[in-house]
C-alpha cells in the first residue's frame, strides 16, 4: 500500500506533447481513474508512473521517496495491459509464478500462493490450462491475478474492462468493487468510458490534450463540471449559451441566444457576461403546465428515440436544440407538452 | 446469384495445376524409380527391379566418408547460424535498432546475391588471411547463406508477439536477460525449428560453396554425387539421392509431430 504523488509530469513524443504538466495525488488505498477521449494522455501517464516511459520533466513519488528514475522492474508496481500480456507459452500457473520466481519467492511457496490467486478471481481449477483455451474474462482475471500475486505497492490498469462484452464488463466491474473492497489497494485505473470510471473509482482525474482538466469524486464530476467539456464528457449534457447579468441577490437574470429572458442561480465566481448553462437531460421536465416550474421555455417537439427505462426527446426553442431524458412512464403525458422546464438549482453556470 | 465459373475454364485450370504438379514431382520420381533398377547405368525408364544399388550405397566407404562429413558440418553450421541468426532475428523484427533496414539487407543480400559470385569472394579472402580452402572455410561459407533463412523466419516469428508481454515481465522484476530467456525466445521456438531446418538442409545440400571452399581430399555428398555423374554413372548416385528424399520427408514429419511446425501461427 502506498500514497502516490506525480507533480508536473511532462512527456513529450517528438513535436507532440503526450503530457504536458500533469500534477496528482493519490492517497494510500484509493482508486482514481484517469479518464479521458483517446490521445488525451491517459495511458502515457500510466506507462509514466509504471517507468515504461520516462518523463521529460516532474518528478514521482511512491510513499513520500521519489521514484522518477527507478526502473520498473524496481518499482513494484503491479499492472494489467489492454491485451492482458499474457504468455502464450506458459500455464495459467506458470503465469501467476512469473512474478514469484523473477522475485526469488523461495520455491515452496508458488504453489500454495498461485492457489491463493487463483481463488481471488475465482479460477480454481484453472492452473493447468494455457491462456488460448480461456475465454475473454478469465483471460482478463488470470491477467488481474498476475499483476496481484506479488503484493505491488501500486496497480495499474489499463483500459481492463473494453476488450469484454458489454454483459461480462458489468459483471468484471462488480468483481473489480468486490475484490478492491477486500484489498484496499492504491490503484490508478485508466479508461475511456465515463460509466466504468464512475462505477469504479473514488476520484477521477479528467483528461484532455495531455493535461488534468478536472479531479473529483464521481459525484463532483457529474454534478459539478467545472468546464464545458467535463459537463460534455462526463453523462450528456446540454450546454446553452447565456448572457448573464449580475445583481447583489443568488438569483441572476440571464438571455438565450434568441432573447428569451431566464433566472440562474448565481455562479461560484459571481462572473457576469457571456457564460454557458449546463443542463443534465434526466433534470429536464416536458410539462403543459409552465406557471409550476421556475424556469420554462416554449418548445416545438423534435425526434423520439426510445431507450428502454426513458425516452430521449429532442425539442426545440426558436432556433436552439435541447435534448430531455423523459422517463418511460412520463412519455405518454409528454407527446402534447409546450414547454421545457427545470428547477433552478439544477442548472449550472460554468 | 453468383454465377458458376464456364466449364472451359475449370477443366484449364485442372491442367494447369496438374501440370505444375507433375512439373515439379516428375524429377523426384525418375530419380526414385533408376534406384531401384538393376541396370548398370543411369537410364529411365529403369530395367529390372533390384536393391542392389542401395546394398551398394550403404557398404560404400566413399558415400558413407562423405555423408558423415556433410552432416557434421551441417550440424555445426546449423548450431552457429541458430545461435547467431536468432539474436539477429529477434533485433531486427522487435527492436528499433539504428538502421535496421540497412542491417536486414545486409544479412539477407546472400539470398539474393549469386552463391557463386558468394564462393569467389570467399576463396579469395580465405585464400589471403585464413590459409586457403578448408573444413573452417565451408563452414564460415555456408553460414553465410544458411543465416538469412534462420533471421528471416525466427524475425517472422518474433514481429506477432505481444510487446507488452515483455513490458509486463519488466514490471514482474525480470532482468533484460530473463525476459529475452523466458519471454521472447520460447515463443520464437517455431521459428528457431524453421530456421534450423532450413539452415541444415541447405548446408547438408550446398555443393557450390564446397566446390570453392574444399581443400584436397574434403569431400561432401552433394560434391561426390557430382563427381560420380561426372565420371562413373550408376544408379547408386538415384539410391543415395532417395535415401535424402527419405531422411527430408522423415525429419519434417518428426517436426510436425514433435513441434507443431504447421502450427507456425500459434
Amino acid at each position: 500500500m502506498a500514497s502516490v504523488s506525480l507533480s508536473n509530469i511532462t512527456k513529450r513524443f517528438g513535436a507532440v506533447s503526450a503530457l504536458d504538466g500533469v500534477s496528482l495525488d493519490i492517497a494510500d488505498g484509493e482508486l482514481v481513474a484517469l479518464l479521458g477521449p483517446s490521445g488525451c494522455g491517459k495511458t502515457t501517464l500510466l506507462r509514466v508512473l509504471a517507468g515504461l516511459e520516462m518523463p521529460d520533466g516532474g518528478s514521482i513519488m511512491v510513499d513520500g521517496r521519489i521514484i522518477t528514475n527507478v526502473a520498473p522492474e524496481a518499482r513494484r508496481v503491479g499492472m494489467m495491459f489492454q491485451s492482458y500480456a499474457l504468455f502464450p507459452h506458459m500455464s495459467v500457473a506458470q503465469n501467476l509464478a512469473f512474478p514469484l520466481r523473477m522475485r526469488r519467492v523461495p520455491m515452496r511457496e508458488h504453489a500454495s500462493r498461485v492457489e491463493q490467486a487463483l481463488g481471488l478471481v475465482r479460477l480454481e481449477g484453472f492452473g493447468a490450462r494455457h491462456p488460448h483455451q480461456l475465454s475473454g474474462g478469465q483471460q482478463q482475471r488470470v491477467a488481474l491475478a498476475r499483476a496481484l500475486i506479488d503484493e505491488p505497492r501500486v496497480l495499474l490498469l489499463d483500459e481492463p474492462l473494453s476488450n469484454l462484452d458489454a454483459k461480462l464488463r458489468e459483471q468484471m466491474q462488480v468483481e473489480l468493487i468486490e475484490l478492491r473492497a477486500k484489498l484496499r489497494l492504491t490503484t490508478v485505473l485508466v479508461t475511456h468510458d465515463q460509466h466504468e470510471a464512475m462505477s469504479l473509482a473514488d476520484r477521477i482525474a479528467l483528461m484532455r490534450d495531455g493535461r488534468i482538466e478536472q479531479v473529483g469524486t464521481p459525484r463532483e464530476l457529474y454534478e459539478s463540471p467545472a468546464t464545458p467539456f467535463a459537463a460534455d464528457f462526463i453523462g450528456a449534457a446540454n450546454l446553452l449559451p447565456i448572457e448573464l447579468e449580475a445583481n447583489d441577490t443568488e438569483i441572476w437574470a440571464a438571455r438565450l441566444p434568441a432573447g428569451t429572458a431566464i433566472t440562474v442561480t448565481a455562479p461560484d465566481d459571481r462572473r457576469a457576461g457571456a457564460r454557458q448553462l449546463v443542463l443534465r437531460m434526466e433534470d429536464l421536465t416536458l410539462t403543459s403546465d409552465p406557471a409550476q416550474w421556475d424556469v420554462a421555455l416554449p418548445i416545438r417537439l423534435g425526434a423520439a428515440v426510445y431507450r428502454g427505462s426513458h425516452v430521449r426527446q429532442r425539442v426545440h426553442h426558436e432556433a436552439l436544440a435541447i435534448t430531455v431524458d423523459v422517463p418511460k412512464a412520463a412519455h405518454a403525458q409528454a407527446s402534447c407538452a409546450t414547454h421545457v422546464a427545470w428547477r433552478r438549482r439544477d442548472a449550472r453556470v460554468i | 446469384m453468383v454465377s458458376a465459373t464456364p466449364r472451359v475454364w475449370r477443366i484449364a485450370a485442372i491442367a494447369v495445376v496438374s501440370a505444375v504438379v507433375i512439373y515439379m514431382l516428375a524429377p523426384l520420381a525418375v530419380v526414385i524409380a533408376t534406384s531401384f533398377s538393376a541396370s548398370q547405368f543411369l537410364v529411365f525408364p529403369p530395367r529390372g527391379l533390384s536393391l542392389r544399388w542401395y546394398t551398394e550405397v550403404l557398404s560404400s566407404p566413399a558415400y558413407l566418408h562423405a555423408a558423415w562429413t556433410s552432416a557434421w558440418i551441417a550440424v555445426i553450421v546449423t548450431a552457429l547460424a541458430v545461435l547467431v541468426g536468432t539474436p539477429a532475428g529477434v533485433a531486427l523484427a522487435r527492436h528499433h535498432v539504428r538502421g535496421a533496414t540497412w542491417w536486414s539487407a545486409l544479412f539477407l543480400s546472400p539470398l539474393v546475391l549469386p552463391v557463386v559470385v558468394l564462393g569467389i569472394g570467399l576463396l579469395s579472402v580465405f585464400s589471403k588471411y585464413f590459409g586457403g580452402p578448408s573444413y573452417f572455410a565451408i563452414v564460415i561459407g555456408h553460414l553465410v547463406i544458411c543465416l538469412p533463412y534462420v533471421i528471416r523466419t525466427v524475425g517472422a516469428v518474433a514481429v506477432g508477439i505481444d510487446r507488452n508481454a515483455e513490458e509486463a515481465a519488466r514490471l514482474m522484476g525480470a532482468r533484460w536477460w530473463e525476459r529475452y530467456l523466458y519471454v521472447v525466445l520460447p515463443q520464437c521456438r517455431t521459428g528457431i525449428l524453421a530456421g534450423g531446418f532450413l539452415a541444415f538442409n541447405i548446408s547438408f545440400d550446398d555443393a557450390v560453396v564446397a566446390l570453392f571452399l574444399r581443400a584436397p581430399g574434403i569431400e561432401t555428398l552433394p560434391l561426390l554425387i557430382y563427381g560420380r555423374l561426372e565420371f562413373s554413372p550408376d544408379p547408386s548416385v538415384a539410391a543415395v539421392s532417395t535415401l535424402l528424399v527419405a531422411l527430408t520427408i522423415l525429419i519434417v514429419i518428426a517436426l510436425e509431430r514433435w513441434f507443431g511446425l504447421g502450427r507456425l501461427a500459434h
